[in-house]
């Protein structure tokens, strides 16, 4: 699943259309629309760095992300690119600078993509021109700092991406509410690419299932009557007969055959438990 | 046609982290330069992307990237318990580069680092500033390549050739730059010192396939071996770590003969045997990290906090590989691995 925050619903819109989101009324502090289809739940934080930490923390911790899921931080942000006219382009960003507490910030770039990279300044205020906010070139925020320290409780580093899209370089004028969902609408080709790989990425990546025979480690460790500690050692040589293809359950056949399983004391147990080992390995 | 799974990843290194503070340093142009079309970003301190949290060590070795930096504080370190010191004394290990670009699944970088991204420190000069400071009080057996595989990245760094430059000439000082890989051409274009050895871990092509991944073949390894030995090197041949598979027996028993077939038993110095063992703190991430790994979910024992194979087990694979080394090798030429 992709956990989408967006700081205002101008910038979720593109995506709520796109993907036929619906609203979930059950989560009441903020608005949250989610397809079980699409596998996304996409949340409105609101703007700035308490908003979007709180509801990355609130949303996170109501709905578990796996270790398939990946969140994503998607809104528009002012640009100061060396001059460049980047008005209206589409960025992941590598690096997230938090201007108040001067940490940054390393998203992991593990994953192909064909969109350009940029550094981006999370700040406490809106960019206006002429405001001190840094040297060279840079693209400017107010909360992926946040969404970042907030989401990494829950993500990996690399299960984290950040895409602005620049709709400024500091005159809050020209950010209509027209204007963001314009530029949200004109990238969702890109965003759904995008969506598409991370949730293609999650279902190769996110089985790390094994052990698949709970209950009959369970029956073998009750019939050899082991101890906590040994039910863990078990457990562990099943795990790894299983991803060696080594045939431990033709080992417990035999025991079960030969009379030294179920046991009948802990010493037993212990015994057929040393036995076990010699055949396996 | 390429799957989805190995197509999504990015090239290596398709990021390269440079400190503020070594921008401008010589070797990070030249590094850089053979890299144009990374993107270069802009760090402060190279923990700042090493040490973050969750970092995913089997994820990232996926898409390494590299991180360009500037070593301060200690250099040079007291060899581990857990390392052979071939009955050298004053037995040390330093770190230039951090990790390894090979994908070993058994390797304890993985649960010693936080992170699979690679480390380069570009003052390589201070480090030999250091070891000429050790060496002005007392001889000196260094591992220069532990923490890392120098020969794999010397077309990147070129380290193993300034170590080997560095060592020309010097008395009392033994140096061991190991390696798992097979650049023949290094060896064609080095003149080697006398107390350089160059250490090769060898092990059979079935444990190479399941569990060294990106490494070079054993026949290619074997080959690169012999180049370097009628180049005149010193030649340590590592069996370390040894690696229980099914049939263990057989592979091991055919990965002698076939080294010995075009090796000259004359030119080895010496031979490790060790099979594996890992800090206890260090196979706990490993497993967390890698879950479907059967070398890092092998029901290891602990002794003394280090997982290791059952006693009988290790016993009777390492006395099976001495055995089949003392055809060819004399016993002391052979180092074991005991434990503290």
């Amino acid at each position: 699943m992709l956990y989408i925050f967006t700081a205002t619903y101008y910038e979720a819109d593109a995506w709520i259309s796109h993907y036929r989101l619906k609203k979930d009324t059950a989560v009441l502090r903020f608005q949250v629309f989610y397809s079980e289809e699409a596998s996304i739940r996409l949340t409105v934080t609101g703007c700035g760095m308490i908003s979007a930490a709180a509801a990355v923390s609130g949303v996170c911790t109501a709905f578990a992300p796996g270790k398939q899921d990946f969140l994503l931080n998607v809104g528009i942000c002012a640009g100061i690119l060396d001059g460049k006219d980047c008005m209206g382009e589409l960025f992941l960003c590598h690096k997230i600078t938090e201007t108040a507490t001067g940490r940054t910030f390393y998203p992991d770039m593990l994953y192909r993509h064909g969109l350009k990279e940029a550094g981006l300044l999370t700040g406490a205020k809106p960019f206006r021109s002429g405001m001190p906010a840094g040297a060279g070139d840079f693209l400017y925020d107010m909360e992926a700092s946040a969404v970042y320290q907030a989401g990494s409780y829950f993500f990996a580093p690399h299960k984290m991406a950040f895409l602005k899209i620049v709709s400024d370089n500091g005159d809050a004028g020209a950010v209509t509410p027209k204007r963001i969902k314009e530029l949200c609408a004109l990238h969702m080709g890109d965003f759904t690419d995008f969506a598409g790989r991370l949730l293609a990425i999650g279902r190769t990546e996110g089985d790390t299932g094994v052990f698949r025979d709970e209950e009959e480690a369970q029956k073998l460790c009750g019939d050899m009557h082991c101890s906590v500690s040994m039910a863990l050692a078990v457990k562990q040589h099943i795990r790894y007969c299983e991803l060696a293809g080594v045939d431990y359950r033709a080992a417990v056949r035999d025991l079960y055959r030969e009379g030294k399983l179920p046991c009948r004391t802990k010493k037993e147990g212990k015994r057929c438990f040393e036995e076990f080992q010699a055949r396996l390995l | 046609m390429k799957s989805f799974r190995h197509d999504y990843y990015n090239p290596f290194f398709s990021h390269i982290y440079v400190e503020k503070a070594v921008m401008d340093h010589p070797r990070v142009k030249r590094i850089l330069k053979r890299f144009m079309d990374a993107e270069i970003i802009e760090i402060t301190h190279y923990k700042d992307v090493f040490c973050r949290k969750g970092q995913d060590a089997v994820r990232q070795g996926c898409s390494r990237k590299l991180i360009l930096a500037k070593k301060q504080g200690t250099l040079i370190y007291p060899g581990a318990p857990v390392c052979q010191d071939f009955g050298n004394a004053n037995f040390y290990y330093t770190s230039c580069i951090m990790n390894c670009i090979y994908g070993c699944e058994y390797c304890y970088l993985k649960g010693m680092y936080p992170s699979g991204n690679v480390v380069l420190f570009v003052n390589i000069e201070d480090f030999f500033e250091e070891t000429e400071r050790m060496l002005a009080r007392h001889p000196v057996y260094l591992c220069v390549s532990y923490d890392t595989d120098l020969l794999a990245l010397e077309p990147v760094a070129g380290y193993a050739s300034e170590w080997v430059r560095f060592a020309e000439g010097k008395r009392d000082f033994y140096m061991e730059i190991r390696t798992k890989s097979a650049d023949r051409a290094y060896f064609k274009q080095i003149s080697p010192g006398f107390g350089v050895i160059f250490a090769f871990t060898v092990s059979p092509q079935a444990v190479i396939d399941a569990y060294e991944h990106g490494t070079p073949s054993l026949a290619q390894r074997i080959a690169c071996v012999k180049e370097a030995a009628q180049r005149g090197c010193s030649i340590r041949l590592c069996f370390d770590p040894m690696i229980y598979v099914p049939g263990w027996e057989a592979q091991y028993g055919e990965m002698v003969t076939q080294i010995f077939d075009q090796i000259p038993a004359g030119l080895v110095k010496d031979a490790s045997i060790g099979s594996f063992r890992v800090p206890q703190d260090y196979l706990k991430k490993m497993r967390r990290q890698e879950p479907k790994s059967a070398v890092a979910q092998f029901p290891y024992q602990n002794i003394g906090g280090v997982y290791q194979y059952p006693k009988e087990l290790s016993d009777k694979m390492e006395g099976f590989l001495a055995g089949r080394l003392t055809e060819y090798l004399s016993g002391e030429k052979l180092f074991f691995w005991k434990g503290e």
